[in-house]
């Protein structure tokens, strides 16, 4: 063991010093600011142009908004058309209205702003001036209302074929090695845990799912399968004061003075204020077929229903270096019937399958994230990143057991099912250039349906994670949480 | 709403009483995020609103000076279907990816009130 250690820490000290040895100077932060997008439409005599910005604009500055510093041309033509009125809508978002739309065969605008102030990426204090030698330019095609739905339309399904990526563990860091376990095994081992999912068209609130959970691992095998799909409700908490919220913003959205609108505007701060801890509920119904992914001579169609709670993202101890949420599982049953063909003793298969009936559990449990990210502390520990989950299953009616005696499917039982999972990371060595590098420790004992197969598995080693998967990073915690969901 | 930032010398000057033109939505983005995250905050009195963190609308759901999870989306969508209504079906068919970046949310919002 003090072997193991040393060599660790022999690795991350060379992994540390190779990343610090890189010689590249850090790139300058971004001092340029562009259109990411311009939307030009006419939805009803009144043209509209909705200019999207890459960096955040310094709203301090209304001159930038003057129409003296913004130029609008019809194309081809190269017209002039005169704005109504320019507008911060948020501090990345322009409104431009024109009483006069293009007509004619003029059907884009070009839109151009002589010189704008703006806060570069990742530095909201510094203002930076774009250069008046270098207008900053965009040109749209106007849309009608019809072309503008269509494309709202169009930016949804793209979202939505976006989101059905599949999060794999692989995307999301680089293992550097390799399963290492405490299970009294020497060599590593390799194994999957995956989680899909994706809605159903038409269908809101139901999506389709698919979780393995599955190693080659002796004792940490979970042999987990499950597929089908689930309805999904949630219930927010604090309704009198989203009610309250919403009927400030609508009497804001109205308009009014100056004043009026400023003290709008203090009673939604003062009532956002109000919000504590606890989100809302999630109320999930699913119907799911599992089975043991190993040959699948274990298999049930089960019904499942549950209530869980969740925290909002909460500061970890009042920093903005952090988060925490929990997701208490409040209640839950699973119910179905073992679809399992009862086996026949053969001179080469002396065991069989039991033959079980019906299925009939209860659980409760909880998960929780914490992440702590702090590059320039002083401490060693620059980064955490924790997922844990655990739930209590509760067989009122025998079902099939996993036998480690014989490595089959082979005995029955009832009673407390428990099962615990969580991962920790843990970085030492943190730079936005160079990314980060670190420990990742994971832990798991207990079963899982539909066999489960006692699971006793400790996974420890180096991890690297490079500089711009900060999405990737972001995910990593939600699909751990993903895998503890297989727990409840 | 018309915007108190135009310029006072320039045509076609903001009103400073009644409101006119559709809605934008962002300030209801911004507060949906903030009903789940408490990392979020959202000062109302200032035209435009602003946000903490301050690029808000440049980070995605899931970034960790926001902190939302694909399951906390379910919120946000159901939040900010009840600030802006008339737009529900839209809000419905946005997917619970909390790695989409806020501001192209606020896109969607945006150009859907625009074309009701």
């Amino acid at each position: 063991m003090r072997s193991i250690h040393f060599a660790l820490c022999a690795l991350m000290a060379a992994g540390v010093c190779a990343l610090r040895a890189q010689t590249q100077p850090p790139a300058p932060a971004a001092t340029t600011i562009g259109i990411k997008t311009l939307r030009a439409l006419n939805p009803n005599g009144t043209a509209y142009l909705d200019v999207i910005f890459d960096s955040i604009l310094d709203t301090k500055h209304s001159e930038d908004l003057s129409h003296s510093n913004v130029t609008i041309l019809a194309k081809p033509s190269g017209a002039s058309l005169p704005p109504d009125s320019i507008a911060y809508k948020s501090n990345i978002l322009v409104e431009i209205t024109l009483l006069t739309p293009p007509t004619g065969n003029d059907d884009s605008v070009n839109v151009c702003f002589k010189e704008l102030h703006f806060f570069s990426k990742g530095d909201d204090t510094t203002t930076h001036t774009s250069s008046p030698d270098k207008p900053v330019c965009s040109t749209s095609k106007m849309m009608t209302k019809a072309e503008t739905k269509a494309l709202v339309d169009q930016l949804v399904t793209a979202a939505v074929d976006k989101a059905k990526a599949d999060k794999t563990s692989s995307e999301k860091n680089i293992f550097a090695s390799g399963f290492v376990t405490t299970a009294g095994q020497s060599n590593s081992q390799g194994g999957a845990d995956i989680s899909l999912n994706g809605s159903l068209s038409g269908l809101p609130g139901t999506t389709t799912f698919l979780q393995i959970q599955k190693t080659t691992l002796n004792n940490g095998d979970p042999r987990h399968f499950e597929a089908g799909f689930s309805w999904r409700n949630t219930s927010s908490f604090q309704r009198t004061v989203d009610a309250e919220i919403k009927d400030l913003v609508d009497k804001y959205n109205q308009g009014g003075t100056q004043a009026q609108l400023q003290e709008l505007g203090n009673e939604i701060n003062a009532a956002g204020a109000k919000y504590g801890v606890w989100l809302g509920a999630l109320e999930d119904i699913a119907l799911k077929m599992e089975g043991d992914p190993t040959q699948f001579k274990a298999a049930n169609v089960v019904g499942d229903g549950d209530i869980r709670i969740l925290t909002r993202t909460l500061k970890l101890f009042g920093s903005t270096n952090g988060y925490f949420r929990a997701r208490p599982l409040v209640v839950g049953f699973e119910g179905g019937k073992s679809i399992t063909g009862d086996t026949t003793t053969t001179a080469t298969t002396p065991t069989t399958t039991p033959s079980v009936d019906w299925i009939a559990r209860g659980k409760v449990g909880a998960d929780f994230t914490l992440f702590y990210d702090n590059p320039k502390t002083a401490g060693p520990i620059k980064r955490v990143e924790i997922n844990a989950g655990g739930v209590e299953r509760y067989l009122f009616l025998k079902e099939i057991n996993y036998d480690t005696a014989t490595n089959q499917d082979s005995t029955t039982g009832k009673g407390s099912r428990p099962y615990f999972q969580s991962d920790v990371k843990l970085f030492f060595y943190e730079d936005a250039k160079n990314g980060r590098l670190g420990l990742r420790m994971a832990y798991t004992r207990g079963s899982l349906p539909p066999v489960f197969a006692n699971v006793k598995s400790f996974q420890f080693g180096l991890v690297y994670e490079t500089a711009d998967d900060k999405a990737k990073t972001a995910n990593s915690p939600d699909k751990t949480k993903t895998a503890a969901n297989a727990a409840q | 709403m018309r915007n108190f930032d135009t310029p006072m010398s320039a045509p076609g000057v903001a009103d400073a009483g009644g409101g006119s033109g559709p809605k934008d939505g962002q300030l209801q983005v911004a507060l949906s995020v903030a009903r789940v995250s408490a990392l979020v905050t959202v000062d109302a009195t200032q035209t435009p609103f602003t946000t903490t963190p301050a690029d808000l609308f440049l980070l995605a759901f899931n970034d960790n000076k926001v902190g939302i999870s694909d399951e906390q989306m379910a919120f946000f969508k159901a939040r900010l279907k009840q600030l802006l209504p008339e737009i529900g079906a839209t809000i419905d068919r946005i997917p619970g990816d909390a790695s989409q970046i806020i501001g192209d949310v606020g896109q969607i919002v945006l150009l859907a009130e625009q074309s009701l």
